[in-house]
């Protein structure tokens, strides 16, 4: 059987380097790498951060080209440069490209915005991958998120694939059917289109009704509190991270002042 | 245990009452089986009776729900369930959380027990249902069985008295419902619990001997055994010159692959279907069958040697006029159903694929008294019964006529009195319009009678069964082998 080359933008069991960190302590890095990487006005540091960044990504044996949406990531991040490259004209002139004069601070923005476009979006699929969505929810509700709240983000991570999968469910049926999504006839497009939805529809409330009894005959909500299974509790490793990262941030944030 | 007295209930949205003076009497440990045609309410009396009908109320009821001194009317719904748990149809649309441990915790959670007493009753419960591995697993990467086990486990955990499971084999191959019925019978005996099972699938009442009683004209009667004692009828016996009439080939597809998410999922190394013919496809859940009707239409990738559906290629393009030609009904009824009312849905596919003038939009009358829709043709389809609803499907995929016909699993929630009548309609369907069916379906029992070729899907390959000697020999026969039971 021959696999696939894509990897999805989701959380997956392998994880990463980040993997072992408490869910809590990797949303605290997140926070705190793309508060520097926004901080970063040097665009020769802000590509050693993308080097960082793309080393993680090595030693997670994760390979960034095969990531899901990574070709138009980097299109758009060719595109931020490119705008940068052509419009500023400041600085001295470097060279021409099709007669458009390219200015050395257009360079040096180029970089600068291109590398942290992709630093930050690369940060983000970092810790999407390394955090199981589950537990950090839980770690929120430990931390104390009202777990009411808590649950109600869990089921709408359970609901979109299954809605998901609904949608692609309705849409074959209406195709095999008939059903043409073409713009003209126009009013047969908004009749197709609102059947479309209006299965969409009643489908997932059936599933809401089917949830909600399950809900209350559990004894959901009965409480203010509840007890919970999982302790998610902060390792040595999570407080040491934490404080290593927020006194590099401190450390940044005093350099760039001074 | 539980004591139902003179019990009816109707709908806020209905007059007539679905159900008419239901009397029963549960015992502790006691196994019942509920069963009744589609549309009987099966599904009303096992809310009512799991209390999901009258906080807040969904309709009038009268008469006595009564458990462990307490009330189903007056009781809310998180103490009732304390005694009474109800394993919806569909599993999945009852997980609270992402992964097994925390759906079997999350009840007890709630009810405040400390982690070291969930830790206990999460391993007694699982290890119930003989699924002590799939505690670390992800709610999504479980099997349709292993969804069962787990919606089980998570109600065991609870330590209800009586466990009530509406149609539970209804989205399960005969495998995993063999399993699943094991299981509760290993329940019933270990810990005393009372099973009430709401199914179609009689065949199952006498394998693990169960009191059974039949839902019928809103009351519960005795099983009367006639009615399951019916001749085969005639047409499914084929003579030689009706196998010689098979016409030309509508599916030909030689070294195929399906492909999904960019993974070869299933191989068929040959795969024929001709005019006149009907062919049975089974396997068991996450098999892939699905899969390959999708794939034969083109909404799912695959490569082959040969690959022609009404002569031509199969590709994502097919042209509008080879779908007008292929009826697909797909598996959940509710998702194939667009129109306010019945009428409507009957004639959706023809006005799509030919246009509101075209003779074949006038051809709803004739299918809605075939299909016995008479007095439902303005009803909204969604206020039909779960089978109705699926009944409904083969008849707004019949109304365009279609030459080819893919059925995904069209028997779920028919009873055998209407997966008789979808077998007459589809027999002379097949004959009248020189068409050929081929149904996915978990019933080889009842597919080895009519079926013309069997194909099976085993560890990702399409292939030929060999029943033809197994069924000469059950054709043979006067009854149905299901029918003795």
């Amino acid at each position: 059987m021959r696999r696939n080359r894509t990897r999805p933008i989701q959380y997956a069991p392998e994880g990463t380097i980040l993997s072992r960190l408490n869910p809590l302590t990797n949303s605290v890095l997140v926070i705190l790498a793309t508060t520097i990487l926004l901080l970063t006005i040097n665009p020769f540091t802000q590509l050693i951060f993308l080097v960082i960044i793309i080393v993680l990504f090595t030693l997670s044996k994760i390979k960034l080209l095969r990531l899901q949406g990574m070709r138009f990531l980097l299109i758009t991040s060719g595109l931020i440069g490119i705008i940068q490259l052509f419009f500023i004209h400041q600085g001295d002139a470097l060279f021409f490209v099709f007669g458009i004069a390219v200015y050395s601070h257009g360079v040096q923005l180029a970089i600068l915005y291109s590398s942290r476009f992709i630093s930050v979006i690369l940060i983000s699929y970092l810790f999407i991958l390394s955090t199981n969505p589950n537990e950090f929810v839980y770690s929120l509700m430990r931390l104390g998120l009202p777990y009411r709240f808590g649950f109600a983000l869990i089921n709408a991570l359970r609901m979109l694939p299954i809605s998901h999968q609904e949608i692609q469910r309705i849409n074959t049926a209406q195709i095999s059917r008939g059903a043409r999504f073409k713009l003209f006839p126009v009013s047969r497009l908004i009749l197709n289109t609102t059947q479309f939805f209006k299965v969409l529809l009643i489908s997932m409330f059936k599933r809401v009704d089917a949830l909600v009894y399950s809900l209350e005959g559990r004894g959901f909500g009965l409480s203010q509190k509840r007890t919970f299974l999982k302790t998610n509790r902060m390792k040595s490793i999570d407080w040491v991270v934490i404080l290593l990262a927020a006194f590099f941030l401190g450390l940044w944030i005093h350099m760039r002042v001074n | 245990m539980i004591h139902v007295e003179n019990f009816s209930f109707s709908y806020s949205s209905e007059t007539e009452p679905i159900l008419k003076g239901i009397d029963l009497q549960l015992k502790q440990g006691e196994w019942l089986v509920i069963t009744g045609k589609s549309g009987c309410g099966k599904s009303t009396l096992a809310m009512a009776l799991a209390g999901f009908l009258f906080n807040p109320p969904a309709g009038n009821s009268s008469g006595v729900i009564k458990a462990h001194g307490m009330f189903a009317m007056q009781s809310p719904l998180h103490e009732w369930s304390k005694f009474i748990y109800l394993v919806q149809q569909n599993p999945q649309d009852q997980f609270c959380t992402l992964n097994v441990q925390d759906e079997i915790a999350f009840g007890l959670e709630n009810r405040l027990e400390m982690p070291e007493l969930i830790r206990e009753r999460i391993e007694f419960s699982l290890d119930a249902v003989q699924g002590k591995n799939l505690i670390e697993r992800n709610i999504f990467e479980l099997s349709g069985g292993e969804q069962q086990k787990v919606a089980i486990a998570a109600a065991v955990a609870l330590d209800p008295r009586v466990l009530i499971l509406d149609e539970p084999s209804s989205n399960l191959d005969p495998e995993s419902t063999d399993r699943l019925f094991q299981t509760l019978l290993k329940l019933k005996n270990t810990i005393d619990l009372s099973v009430v099972i709401f199914e179609h699938n009689i065949s199952l009442i006498k394998k693990f001997g169960s009191r059974h009683l039949v839902l019928k004209n809103g009351k519960l009667h005795e099983p009367d055994q006639k009615e399951f004692k019916r001749n085969i009828p005639n047409y499914f016996k084929k003579d030689q010159s009706q196998i010689d009439a098979y016409g030309s080939k509508l599916i030909n597809v030689k070294d195929y692959n399906v492909i999904r998410e960019g993974q070869e999922i299933l191989h068929v190394k040959n795969f024929m279907l001709k005019e006149k013919q009907i062919v049975s496809l089974r396997g068991p859940n996450g098999s892939g069958k699905t899969s390959f009707l999708l794939s034969l239409i083109g909404f799912l990738p695959s490569r082959a040697k040969t690959r022609q559906i009404l002569q031509s290629e199969i590709s994502e393009k097919l042209s509008f006029e080879i779908r007008s030609r292929i009826g697909y009904a797909f598996q959940n009824p509710d998702d194939q159903i667009f129109c306010d009312s019945v009428m409507a849905e009957i004639e959706y596919g023809p006005i799509n694929f030919f246009g509101s003038d075209h003779p074949l939009v006038n051809r709803e009358q004739q299918l809605i008294k075939t299909f016995d829709f008479s007095d439902k043709k303005e009803f909204h389809p969604f206020k039909l019964s779960y089978g109705q609803k699926g009944r409904l499907n083969l008849a707004a995929v019949l109304a365009y006529r279609p030459k080819l016909l893919l059925l995904d699993e069209i028997f779920i929630g028919q009873d055998i009195g209407h997966i008789r009548f979808l077998l007459e309609v589809l027999n002379e369907y097949v004959y009248d319009e020189s068409a050929a069916v081929l149904i996915v379906n978990h019933h080889p029992e009842i597919t080895r009678l009519f079926a013309d070729d069997f194909y099976v899907i085993q560890d990702g390959v399409l292939c030929q069964e060999n029943l033809n000697a197994d069924v000469q020999k059950i054709r043979g026969k006067k009854e149905l082998a299901y029918a003795k039971e």
